[in-house]
């Protein structure tokens, strides 16, 4: 199963929010979906739930366009937070899974396991404005999972999370991509989506600069080699090496980057003959230097 | 016969096989699609309006205020029959002979002006001065002559005293003429309370007091409640919009049928609570004995809630799209009076057909655009200045209007609501071209 946005395009007056967008995103794992503000990447979620106009394109569930009984099979937790802050948790999370197209007694079980999984199984009969913002923002997520959705779409899902927060939100889209369900979300905390995420997709002014597996995308580029050599702390051993140039030295180890032309291993020599090695270490790209790098 | 057995039989199991396979289905959790397609599209309507109807009926504010509007609209009922105090007293002295002839008089004359007369014997004109001054009597009749009172009439009084001495006065200065006159006793009384005399029409009465009265409260009533419970709509829409939630309610259900769900709940509480109100005013209204329920005509009546019925149809989807429209409370103002303008046009016009004896051509015109016809139609109707098929083919034209009205509410509010910071222009909207305000 997958999720494809398909060349769409959507213009606002002189704004173009989105051109000529296209990406896959792979059911059973995490995906990032990265960009500056304004890049398009609510506008191309939205998309998904047929809340924008598209000017072109298409968004598809499985090679097929998306009609309302697919979406019902989404779950969406959309960047401006809301829920009836006057009804009782429990009726209204209840209420959003019925709309979601499951009978009421699924829908009582599915609330009652995960207010109990989320820790706020005490304040079901509670309204939404009496909990603290931190509870909020656990009923809404519930909110978007209570259906269990093939498909999970996440807009800024860790924004004004606490630690704890994070770390629950994030295990618990793992746990779901595990489940073989689609998880695709925005974020602009890079480390994090680092660490959570397999594949990302990477927009700029509604396009599409960057998309794959994050692995292979941090080895992608130029080879990045940490040299240390005790005794020459500012890596001149390396100056005027053709091939080599020096990024940052920094507590005396040297970033190195070097093109296809040089041989590490006799670079190891020329280092050995500086002085003692005592790293000598290739280093991949960060997802951050990734990101820039794209939308540079 | 055996072959009906057989065909009997196979009809019998290839329906259990049916039943099985249809069980089997539904244990393992997997409907037919097409009837749980069928199913989500009527349940998703059906669960949005119960969802507007537990909130508005549970709320505080609601039921406060259905009681404030209960105890309003008994007190306008029962009131005015209090402060009334039944039918009026007249208490009469009669000094000289108490003949038939004056008796008679005085009750026929209480009778046609609604009064209750109390006859007493007055010893001498003195006592009976006496007797109207400490208010004991309040109209003297001496020796079949004259008649005193205490204090002057007006020429403008128009009280029920005044009203019932000047009619004793005028039946007893013609009863005594005749008498006078020589006419016998009995021949009195025919000769001054003859049968009227028929009145022959070349054409049936266009319309009476009742239907008059019928329109009147029907075109009240019609203003006021679809002015209140347009007012709902909106701020169900800009309540929605401005707490975020109608971004994970899309998602989920098309705009339409969301505002179609809404626009049912609410008019569902909506014509409750105006049952309620209409039920509650005309049940206290028989009990007491007030005359608001005379005078008021059935037909008219069920084409009035019918086209109430209409025009909230109408107006709630345009209430619903300019409520998309903005997201805080404070602008709403500015948004819902060019909706309230063709509303308060067509209550005014429809005062204006109360009075006229055949409808003008504006209001023939009036009666058919949807904006008006609420009020116009029912009004002519009740005055019987339209035929049923005038208002059928109307409410047609309604209907018609009202669908089209939906689609347009529908793109209106699929583009508009999800703008957020700023009031957003209706033009924009329809020309597509504004700038996402978050992208």
């Amino acid at each position: 199963m997958t999720l494809e946005f398909v060349a769409l395009r959507r213009r606002y007056g002189a704004v173009l929010a989105l051109d000529d967008l296209s990406f896959a995103v792979p059911v059973g794992q995490v995906f990032g979906f990265l960009g500056p503000n304004g890049a398009g990447k609510t506008t191309a979620m939205r998309a998904v739930f047929g809340l924008v106009d598209l000017d072109t394109g298409s968004v598809r569930w499985n090679g097929a366009a998306i009609g309302v009984s697919e979406r019902r099979r989404f779950g969406y937790m959309p960047e401006a937070r809301g829920l009836y802050p006057g009804m009782q948790i429990q009726r209204q999370l209840e209420y959003l899974c019925e709309l979601h197209g499951r009978n009421a007694s699924d829908a009582r079980r599915a609330t009652s396991h995960w207010l109990e999984r989320l820790g706020i199984a005490a304040r079901a009969p509670d309204k939404l404005e009496s909990l603290s913002l931190g509870n909020q923002q656990r009923v809404q997520l519930a909110a978007a999972l209570i259906h269990e959705p093939e498909l999970l779409i996440l807009d800024e899902p860790f924004a004004g999370l606490d630690p704890v927060g994070i770390d629950e939100v994030t295990a618990i889209l793992t746990e779901q991509a595990r489940e073989g369900r689609g998880v695709l979300f925005s974020s602009h905390q890079l480390d994090l989506v680092e660490d959570i995420c397999e594949s990302v997709a990477i927009i700029d002014s509604g396009h599409l600069v960057v998309a794959g597996n994050l692995d292979e995308l941090e080895r992608k580029g130029s080879r990045r080699l940490v040299v240390k050599v005790e005794g020459d702390r500012d890596g001149a051993w390396a100056a005027g090496i053709p091939g080599v140039a020096i990024s940052r030295t920094e507590a005396g180890e040297s970033r190195l980057v070097l093109d296809d032309t040089v041989d590490s291993q006799a670079l190891l020599s020329q280092a050995m003959a500086a002085g003692p090695v005592v790293r000598f270490d290739f280093e991949r790209r960060r997802l951050s230097e990734v990101f820039r790098e794209a939308v540079r | 016969m055996k072959a009906a057995l057989i065909v009997l039989l196979g009809v019998v199991l290839v329906g259990v096989r049916i039943w099985r396979h249809r069980y089997a289905r539904k244990k393992l959790g997997a409907p037919d699609e097409g009837t749980a397609r069928a199913r989500r599209r009527r349940g998703d309507v059906e669960l949005i309006a119960r969802r507007e109807v537990h909130e508005r009926v549970t709320s505080r504010v609601f039921r406060v205020g259905t009681i404030i509007v209960l105890l309003g609209v008994a007190a306008a009922v029962v009131v005015p029959v209090v402060r009334k105090g039944g039918t009026p007293v007249a208490r009469v002295g009669v000094v000289g002979p108490d003949t038939a002839l004056v008796r008679g008089t005085l009750r026929a004359s209480g009778e046609e002006n609604g009064v209750l007369v109390r006859i007493r014997n007055e010893s001498s004109v003195r006592a009976a001065e006496q007797a109207l001054r400490s208010g004991r009597i309040g109209l003297a009749v001496v020796d079949d002559r004259y008649l005193v009172v205490d204090q002057g009439f007006a020429a403008s009084d128009t009280s029920s005293l005044a009203l019932f001495a000047h009619s004793v006065a005028r039946y007893l200065g013609v009863e005594v003429a005749l008498r006078d006159a020589g006419v016998a006793p009995a021949r009195i009384g025919a000769l001054t309370s003859p049968a009227p005399l028929p009145i022959a029409s070349l054409k049936p009465a266009r319309h009476h007091s009742a239907n008059l009265v019928t329109a009147l409260y029907v075109l009240i009533l019609t203003y006021v409640l679809l002015t209140q419970y347009g007012t709902w709509v909106l701020m169900g829409v800009v309540e929605e919009k401005s707490n975020r939630v109608v971004e994970v309610l899309l998602s989920a259900v098309s705009p339409l049928r969301l505002l179609l769900g809404k626009v049912a709940g609410i008019g569902t509480v909506a014509l409750a609570q105006a049952a309620t109100i209409v039920a509650v005013a005309l049940c206290l209204a028989a009990a007491v004995g007030s005359n608001l329920v005379k005078g008021t005509a059935p037909l008219p009546v069920v084409v009035g809630l019918v086209w109430l019925v209409l025009g909230y149809a109408f107006y709630c989807w345009l209430f619903a799209a300019i409520g998309s429209l903005v997201e805080r409370q404070e602008q709403v103002q500015s948004v819902a009076f060019p909706v309230q303008l063709p509303l308060l046009f067509g209550y005014i016009i429809s005062f204006t057909a109360l009075g006229a004896s055949s409808p003008s051509l504006l209001n023939q015109v009036l009666a058919y655009l949807p904006p008006t016809a609420p009020f116009v139609m029912p009004v002519l109707f009740a005055l019987g200045q339209m035929a049923w098929w005038e208002v059928v083919a109307s409410g047609l034209v309604t209907a018609a209007a009202t669908v089209g009205m939906a689609r347009l509410a529908g793109t209106i509010y699929r583009r508009a609501i999800l703008r957020t910071g700023r009031t957003v222009k209706l033009k924009e909207v329809l020309r597509r071209e504004a700038p996402p305000l978050s992208a």
